[in-house]
């Protein structure tokens, strides 16, 4: 990632009217692409103006990479308009699906683990790449229901980037989250996993839905003691540019500079 | 294949009403049902204050069923608005259908993408359209004042993005001014004035200057602008 560097933070909407150029900035700027497509006509100007502060990576939802049909190509090419407006080099999805015969879910879904699963979805990165003219990065997905597999998880993403070409995008906190739902050791996960793979970073907070005995990967939180914990860890292993990503419940911006001091920390220590 | 076949289970899962006992499918289901309901409650303010919650959610279920097709979250109350209108659900409210496009439209209007222009002084020598600010529309409900949603009538509302306020407004017009602009935006300036002159048995150039004043203040709104 030639222009992404240091410690990221996702753009929200809110954040806007508080983004001064001599003000406080992140290193870098997440940004989810589709929802800035289209967006209020008052905000088009700012939005423009702060993104051309930072670099900027495109974290995309709506890929639906992992579905078992073709690439979206309208969505595609809606995608690369957008990259190429706003001079975006990365763009970043999720291995799972969120679409499925023309009807969206707005929620990343569950994928089955299994080679036949690699195969379609590195031949739909093949098509990605080739028309957005940007390498993929995939990020290892939260689920909760366990998709009809026969792989293990850390198997299946090693494989996965291995024969796809597609970069990591490493959440820890989603790694934390299924390791505590499905009964397995994030550390262990960690261990396993492939970090050469790896383009960057997410950290994030997760609720706990005591009524289910579930974790729930909200990014609608702060971020969990145990995850800053995991982050250390991880960052111990690969140095990599590292975000906090925030979507629901989303505090004001002088909150999220707080995360972000925090963060900054976490990463100055395990770098120590 | 049984990839694909996991995936049309799931998704039948997540979009039927029915209790799941799985705690994971719980969980994906609320999830996705969370986004749906976020997104369209929040779109409709008015009207989701006024539908039973159980009726609510049971719609966005049927709604979910029949597929959300935009990957685009924004555009979703747009589509289930035309999804409660083509199923004609909760007729019980005659004013849904009002409702929602009163609502769905200040959305609309504050999304779309404006070119900056130059508004250049009204002349009758020019020729004029509707601008993608403004809309037209007949309401069979009052659907434009908080007291007024039930009350039937014959409406005719504009509505147009303030470029000062960056605000959608929204003004109840004559019958007669919405005929004109109706026609202006389907035809030229002066196709509509005579229209008007021989529907209100009046001269071209008495049409003019009744609208000369109103159109003058359109332009400066951008609500029309020149061709």
């Amino acid at each position: 990632m030639n222009n992404i560097h240091g410690l990221g933070l996702g753009l929200r909407l809110n954040f806007l009217q508080d983004i001064q150029a001599d003000g406080f900035l992140p290193d870098w700027w997440e940004i989810a692409p589709e929802n800035w497509f289209d967006m209020p006509y008052y905000y088009r100007e700012k939005f423009e103006e702060t993104i051309a502060l930072r670099p900027v990576v495109a974290h995309g939802l709506s890929l639906s990479i992992g579905s078992m049909e073709p690439v979206d190509r309208a969505f595609l090419q809606q995608m690369k308009d957008f990259l190429d407006r706003y001079g975006i080099q990365h763009y970043s999805d999720h291995i799972s699906f969120t679409s499925l015969m023309g009807a969206q879910t707005y929620d990343l879904l569950p994928i089955s683990m299994t080679k036949k699963m690699i195969h379609h979805i590195s031949e739909k990165v093949k098509i990605v790449q080739d028309t957005l003219q940007r390498p993929l990065i995939l990020e290892n997905a939260s689920y909760y229901y366990l998709a009809d597999s026969d792989m293990r998880e850390v198997d299946f993403i090693n494989e996965l980037m291995e024969h796809s070409g597609a970069r990591l995008l490493l959440d820890v906190n989603n790694i934390y989250v299924n390791g505590m739902n499905h009964g397995f050791d994030p550390y262990a996960f960690l261990d396993q996993l492939e970090l050469k793979y790896a383009a960057y970073i997410h950290v994030a907070g997760y609720r706990k839905d005591k009524n289910l005995g579930m974790l729930i990967d909200s990014h609608g939180a702060a971020v969990k003691k145990e995850v800053w914990k995991f982050l250390a860890y991880t960052l111990g292993k690969v140095q990599i540019p590292t975000m906090i990503e925030r979507d629901n419940n989303v505090p004001p911006y002088s909150i999220m500079q707080k995360e972000y001091h925090t963060l900054e920390k976490v990463v100055a220590n395990a770098r120590a | 294949m049984r990839e694909l076949e996991d995936q049309k289970m799931l998704m039948q899962t997540v979009f039927s009403p029915e209790t799941e006992t799985d705690p994971g499918l719980t969980i994906q289901k609320s999830l996705v049902l969370h986004r749906f309901h976020e997104v369209i409650s929040h779109a409709f303010p008015l009207w989701y204050a006024r539908v039973e919650e159980d009726a609510f959610v049971a719609s966005l279920y049927a709604f979910m069923q029949q597929g959300a097709q935009s990957p685009q979250i924004w555009k979703t109350p747009d589509a289930y608005r035309k999804f409660i209108h083509t199923e004609q659900l909760f007729r019980q409210m005659p004013y849904v259908d009002d409702l929602l496009w009163f609502e769905w439209i200040e959305v609309a209007l504050i999304m779309r993408y404006y070119s900056p222009v130059e508004v250049s002084t009204f002349s009758y020598d020019k020729a004029y359209r509707l601008s993608e600010s403004g809309v037209l529309k007949n309401l069979n409900f009052k659907v434009f004042e908080t007291d007024g949603i039930e009350q039937s009538g014959t409406y005719h509302l504009l509505a147009y993005y303030d470029f000062d306020t960056d605000s959608v407004f929204f003004r109840e017009i004559s019958e007669v001014l919405m005929l004109f602009l109706d026609t202006l935006d389907h035809s030229s300036l002066t196709e509509a004035i005579t229209a008007i002159a021989e529907l209100s048995e009046s001269t071209e150039a008495e049409v003019m200057v009744f609208f000369e004043d109103t159109l003058r203040e359109l332009l400066a709104l951008r609500v029309i602008e020149e061709r």
